[in-house]
């Protein structure tokens, strides 16, 4: 909005949005990427290390340091340690971009900073949109430094850039709106840790990160194939080239609606003033 | 007029009152300080069992998943007597509450004890939790319960000091993240948690001896399996060598108070 002059005594004139409030969705994208990038230390190298130190581990104990092979038969000629790149990178790019939103969400609600995001004139879809956004950026700025490492330390390559780039998006979106429903819905910041300890951590690590979903006991088995995460480790396995259970467009879908339900039900719960709003 | 309390050798009253707040502490959130490090160990236990515990599969010459669980109970009961001392003087020096124990009539080794007190009893909780969640589906029980014990309580009270003086160091909640994530995470995963030294390459095994972390689970192992990686004798030595150490920088740094006291 370019000041004009305006004759003395006139009313200012009323700022027009169109559809969509784009330079206030784009400044609290920024806000909240920056506030997780200021952490960079404990929100990318942390993550990476630790998904390092999860390759080592299994290298060491499965023998494959030492050349033995066949402990992991089900991991197919090449071994582990390419079987874990996919599910390693998913796991860490939807954790963090969980992290980003829910932990930015509690912190505003904890030090009761909501008017923040309550007060400037964005729709409530806008505000749930800016978080899911930004969450997605936290989570792929941390998964790709992440993939760098794993592919060195793993010797694997990417074999459909593209997919694998789909699936971290549409993952990433998805965990970053469900995460900002999580931070609506916890009051305290030991709900908000209760989340990834009890539930988003155990189903990502059994959902196919460090071994097939089929070796687990059956109803686990059919239980786990209820939700997305495992649709995205297996897609992104696909696009590393490896074998995976789903057809990759049906995975994809699914992402993508669980996604986009995700979003509007966080924006249904800003608009509804869910524990935002006394 | 009130008299002066008369203190013996000991405030045995504050000693107790320090020791009985910080069990508290973590007692009040236990969802966040037992529960969940619980779950995230038999997660652990699931995961490797699922990929690297084929039936047949032996490790020291035990079945894989009788040879993982001491490791990972160890490790349960490292990462939480760090987590509770360096969380508790992290959190009482940014909240400025830190006076509350330095203004009471409490000697450096009475508020040492009072905090590693703290640290051990949570890393025995989570220990005992978690074997006893272990037990339900695989049968490891002791057969030196004197290396069990020893170990436990070495462990505990080694890597209590450790929080406790990274919670004095740190100046910052990034600081003491660091020292978990780049340190004691990593001592701890490998360390022999997961697997024997005969995995390892030989030229690797010397600096696994270098890890005292490794001392810890390799006895305390012992005192489930009956078998062993490395001298025991040694890793006694070792252990009570670093507890001493450390517990002598612990006091030196609450004798002087360097970063408690401005």
């Amino acid at each position: 909005m370019t000041a004009v002059a305006r004759p003395p005594g006139a009313a200012r004139p009323v700022r027009r949005y169109g559809a969509v409030n784009w330079l206030g969705l784009a400044t609290l994208i920024r806000r909240e990427f920056r506030a997780y990038l200021k952490d960079w230390r404990e929100t990318v190298v942390a993550p990476t290390f630790s998904a390092l130190l999860y390759v080592a581990v299994f290298a060491v104990a499965s023998g494959e340091v030492k050349g033995e092979t066949g402990v992991a038969a089900w991991a197919g000629p090449g071994g582990l340690l390419p079987f874990l790149a996919p599910g390693l990178v998913v796991a860490v790019v939807i954790q963090r971009a969980a992290e980003a939103t829910v932990y930015n969400i509690t912190f505003l609600k904890v030090e009761r900073l909501v008017g923040d995001i309550l007060m400037p004139p964005l729709a409530a879809w806008e505000v749930a949109a800016g978080y899911a956004l930004a969450g997605t950026a936290s989570g792929l700025v941390t998964g790709l430094p992440c993939l760098a490492v794993l592919l060195l330390a793993t010797g694997t390559a990417v074999a459909d850039p593209l997919l694998l780039g789909l699936v971290l998006l549409l993952g990433a979106f998805l965990l970053a709106a469900a995460g900002a429903v999580v931070g609506l819905w916890a009051e305290k910041w030991d709900q908000a840790a209760a989340f990834f300890g009890f539930l988003l951590i155990p189903v990502t690590f059994l959902s196919g990160v460090f071994a097939p979903v089929g070796l687990l006991p059956g109803p686990l088995a059919a239980l786990v194939t209820l939700n997305p995460v495992y649709y995205a480790i297996d897609a992104a396995r696909i696009a590393f080239g490896g074998t995976g259970a789903e057809a990759v467009g049906r995975s994809l879908a699914v992402l993508g609606v669980s996604g986009a339900a995700a979003w509007a039900c966080a924006a249904l719960l800003i608009a509804r003033g869910w524990r935002l709003k006394a | 007029m009130p008299q002066p309390r008369l203190i013996g050798r000991i405030n045995w009253i504050g000693l107790w009152t320090l020791t009985a707040k910080e069990v508290h502490r973590f007692l009040k959130v236990a969802t966040q300080t037992i529960a969940a490090p619980v779950v995230t160990t038999l997660l652990f236990y699931a995961i490797f069992a699922l990929a690297l515990g084929g039936a047949s599969r032996q490790a020291a010459g035990v079945p894989f998943l009788e040879f993982l669980a001491p490791g990972l109970i160890m490790m349960a009961m490292a990462q939480n007597a760090f987590a509770n001392t360096s969380s508790s003087l992290m959190i009482a020096k940014i909240q400025g509450n830190i006076v509350d124990v330095l203004m009471p009539p409490l000697a450096p080794a009475e508020l040492a004890a009072g905090y590693i007190a703290g640290g051990v009893v949570r890393g025995i909780i989570v220990g005992t939790v978690t074997w006893a969640a272990i037990r339900i589906f695989v049968p490891v029980d002791p057969i030196h319960p004197a290396f069990v014990l020893f170990h436990g309580l070495a462990a505990s009270m080694m890597l209590s000091l450790l929080g406790a003086i990274g919670g004095i160091w740190s100046e910052k909640f990034d600081h003491i993240a660091a020292v978990t994530n780049f340190v004691v995470t990593p001592l701890s995963f490998l360390s022999g948690t997961f697997y024997s030294l005969d995995r390892l390459p030989e030229s690797w095994h010397f600096v696994a001896h270098l890890n005292p972390f490794f001392y810890m689970i390799d006895g305390f192992r012992y005192g489930f399996i009956g078998a062993s990686d490395g001298t025991l004798g040694t890793g006694i030595l070792v252990l009570v060598l670093t507890n001493a150490a450390l517990l002598a920088l612990l006091l030196r740094m609450l004798g002087t108070g360097y970063k408690l006291k401005a």
